[in-house]
């Protein structure tokens, strides 16, 4: 039986009703009927042995997120996404292409270590997604030309001149032994520091490598040879570039065989993990991060977070911050004219642009400007890295880099 | 610092080290060496069930024994034996496990070589990745996957402090050195014994020489196989709790692979299927990895154990003991 025409014609009328409703929604611009739905990706090690290095600062993110989407006035309602990596350059791919192929994603929170952001950064870069990493510091990540990219933190350059500094005029050792874990951040760190160490006239006793670092085996590393080799080149002072997962066991075997060095390491050494893993090894170690896990932050992070919390709570004021940064730049892009996730993106980075030194984004742990070329921040090193002792299981605040090596 | 003088300066530390390491993947060697003897098969899964044995290591000294400060004398002992056992047994029953699941269907169908590696590199993969969702947040087909190592890192506790025993040459030798050599000599004693004198034994090098002739002589194969299994699983149990004791480390699904290709390419040096070749590979390997730190830096140490495996080689292709389940 053929159907009746007036059938028909009342279903076209039905659906072209239902069109015009749906199309009549948004006819008035500028008035926050409707909260925008975007999508912000957090990229780092969210589960795995490093992940006591980015976790502090993905929940502080969220803490940010909540409060922006629980403000009635803000123009948008923020989904944070996982975008999990375990922190590993070989992983990172395959979840960039899915951050980039969600329509809604306006920006990513990261990527949070050097290798991952090397091996995804052009992704992020020719799709336009701005991505503002609280605590990826290799040097040559500024060197890729990304437009999109921006650094909330200082980088190893920085930090390994500043520990060598702190090596030379604080510490005044005999002789200094170089180790590192062989990855493209520990490596490079620890040869910034080599080389600045022996600008300033310290010993070198010897250097070496880890061939197999727990950061990319995830096999604990068994630093016997090691130990003999640094025991015998008579050697004061250790430096280690790399990771907790490396730096905890060795600090732990280096106690447990006797050896008598100061072990000073960098922001991969400071979590949890490192006391965990090290634990009555970590004494006395001395640790530099970009990081201020001291920050009045930190008190609001361990109330929120409850007992999730970390206790070295490291790069959880950047974490908000730069939450804060991307919120920031949503609120002005949407509040600029953009609708659609696309033009938010661009939004985002037109604001992250525009700070400047006099009128810069006033975070928890700093205020925000970042350079025009390079896209880090505009702020002297010394006031960007803070200096760390392991004391009595804890960690202890030494002060920034102004107040322990002046400048 | 010199290559040669490195050496000679740090050359007792670095052999006790060599030893001590050595020692660890001569056990885990085992495991390939009897399997490849039996059925010409490389199992790569051994590296899991070497895991599985450090896993209950974790358990057994946190949630079973509770141990949270070094101890000594009789309660270091009594713990040690009730970690050991329980440990071995796992990984020994892992072994069969997985022979029975991954490799005894094939052999069953008279499967050609290479669904033999392919099943043992998946077996390997599932395995490990299995492991990785127990973190207690993940289940399987509804079933949630039991809580044995989330969240990581987990670390066990000091079961025995560090305490210097004697010094022999210059070099202080620890009650963990002790431990270890101990162990590990007991061990390789013990199968080396087995093989030689024990039935199944007789039968594991029966088999190991001409399957079809054995059974015809009245050797049960599937019995055999399942008994090599079980020992190589019970040597890498013994394996992994000396080497998380050694090191603390921390337990996690990836910590058997490292160890596992050491291992293996310990076996090829000694000649793979040769029991006192596994031995002897381990040690040489362990003595290479250390000395070779001394000498150009530790960043060096898989690149001197791999150029030292392809020389010997090329040299000798069946390894240096040659490629008999010899006893």
């Amino acid at each position: 039986m053929r159907k009746p025409r007036w059938l028909v014609g009342i279903a076209l009328l039905g659906v072209l009703s239902l069109v015009a409703a749906a199309c009549g929604g948004d006819d008035e611009g500028g008035q926050p009927a409707e909260k925008i739905d975007v999508t912000v990706y957090g990229q780092g090690a969210w589960t795995g042995g490093a992940s006591g290095l980015v976790l502090p600062a993905m929940q502080s993110a969220q803490i940010r997120f909540d409060e922006l989407n629980a403000d009635a006035s803000y123009p948008a309602t923020i989904t944070f996404e996982t975008a999990d990596t375990q922190g590993s350059g070989d992983q990172a791919p395959p979840v960039a292409q899915e951050v980039a192929g969600n329509p809604k994603t306006v920006a990513v929170l990261g990527p949070a270590f050097s290798g991952e952001s090397r091996a995804v950064g052009d992704t992020y870069n020719d799709n336009q997604i701005p991505f503002v990493t609280p605590s990826a510091t290799a040097v040559d990540l500024s060197e890729f030309g990304w437009d999109y990219w921006y650094r909330a933190i200082g980088n190893d350059g920085q930090q390994g001149g500043l520990a060598a500094e702190y090596v030379a005029s604080v510490l005044k050792p005999k002789s200094l032994y170089i180790l590192h874990d062989t990855t493209d951040y520990g490596q490079p760190l620890a040869e910034t520091v080599e080389a600045a160490a022996k600008k300033a006239g310290i010993k070198i006793a010897g250097k070496t490598g880890v061939s197999e670092p727990a950061i990319v085996t995830g096999t604990t590393v068994d630093f016997s040879s090691i130990i003999s080799d640094i025991e015998a080149s008579g050697a004061d002072t250790v430096f280690f570039g790399g990771y907790d997962v490396d730096s905890g066991p060795f600090l732990n075997q280096a106690a447990a065989a006797g050896l008598d060095v100061q072990v000073i390491s960098g922001d991969g050494s400071v979590s949890t993990t490192l006391l965990e893993l090290a634990g009555d090894g970590a004494e006395g170690t001395l640790l530099i991060a970009p990081s201020n896990i001291f920050s009045d932050f930190v008190a609001k992070y361990t109330d929120a977070v409850g007992a999730d919390a970390f206790s070295v709570a490291i790069y959880a004021a950047e974490g908000y911050d730069v939450a804060g940064l991307i919120g920031e730049g949503i609120r002005q892009a949407i509040e600029g004219g953009a609708t659609t996730p696309v033009d938010i993106r661009a939004g985002i980075k037109t604001y992250l642009d525009s700070l400047t030194t006099d009128s810069p984004f006033e975070g928890e742990s700093k205020t925000y400007a970042f350079d025009p070329q390079t896209h880090e921040l505009s702020a002297s090193p010394n006031q960007l890295y803070f200096f760390y002792e392991v004391k009595g299981g804890e960690l202890v605040n030494l002060g920034n880099g102004v107040e322990v090596l002046g400048g | 610092m010199d290559c040669l003088t490195g050496v000679a300066d740090q050359f007792w530390d670095q052999t006790r080290n060599g030893l001590v390491v050595g020692a660890i993947y001569a056990m885990i060697a085992l495991g390939y060496t009897l399997v490849y003897g039996v059925l010409q098969l490389i199992n790569f899964a051994h590296s899991e069930v070497f895991m599985v044995s450090t896993v209950v290591t974790l358990h057994a000294t946190t949630e079973w024994y509770g141990v949270t400060e070094p101890l000594h004398g009789v309660a270091l002992a009594l713990i040690l034996i009730g970690v050991l056992l329980p440990a071995m047994l796992a990984s020994g029953l892992a072994a069969v496990t997985l022979e029975r699941v991954a490799y005894r269907p094939l052999r069953k169908r008279g499967a050609p070589r290479l669904s033999f590696l392919i099943s043992a590199i998946g077996a390997s993969l599932a395995i490990q990745y299995l492991f990785a969702l127990m973190d207690g947040q993940h289940s399987l087909l509804f079933v949630p996957l039991p809580d044995l190592l989330g969240p990581s890192p987990r670390a066990i506790p000091e079961i025995m402090s560090n305490d210097t025993l004697f010094t022999v040459f210059g070099t202080t030798i620890t009650n963990k050195h002790v431990l270890v050599i101990v162990v590990a000599v007991a061990m390789l004693f013990l199968l080396d014994t087995f093989v030689r004198t024990t039935r199944t034994g007789r039968g594991i090098r029966a088999v190991a020489q001409d399957p079809e002739v054995a059974s015809l002589m009245g050797v049960n194969i599937d019995r055999v196989i399942v008994a090599t299994f079980f020992l190589g699983g019970l040597m890498a149990g013994a394996a992994g709790v000396l080497f998380v004791i050694r090191l603390n480390a921390p337990a996690g699904f990836l910590i058997g692979f490292l160890p596992g290709i050491k291992a293996f390419t310990a076996a090829v040096l000694g000649g793979i299927g040769n029991i006192r070749g596994a031995m002897l590979g381990g040690l040489l390997l362990g003595m290479f990895e250390a000395h070779g730190t001394a000498c150009i830096g530790g960043h060096w140490q898989t690149l001197i154990a791999f150029v030292v495996l392809v020389v010997v080689l090329m040299v000798r292709p069946t390894g240096i003991l040659g490629e008999r389940v010899r006893a």
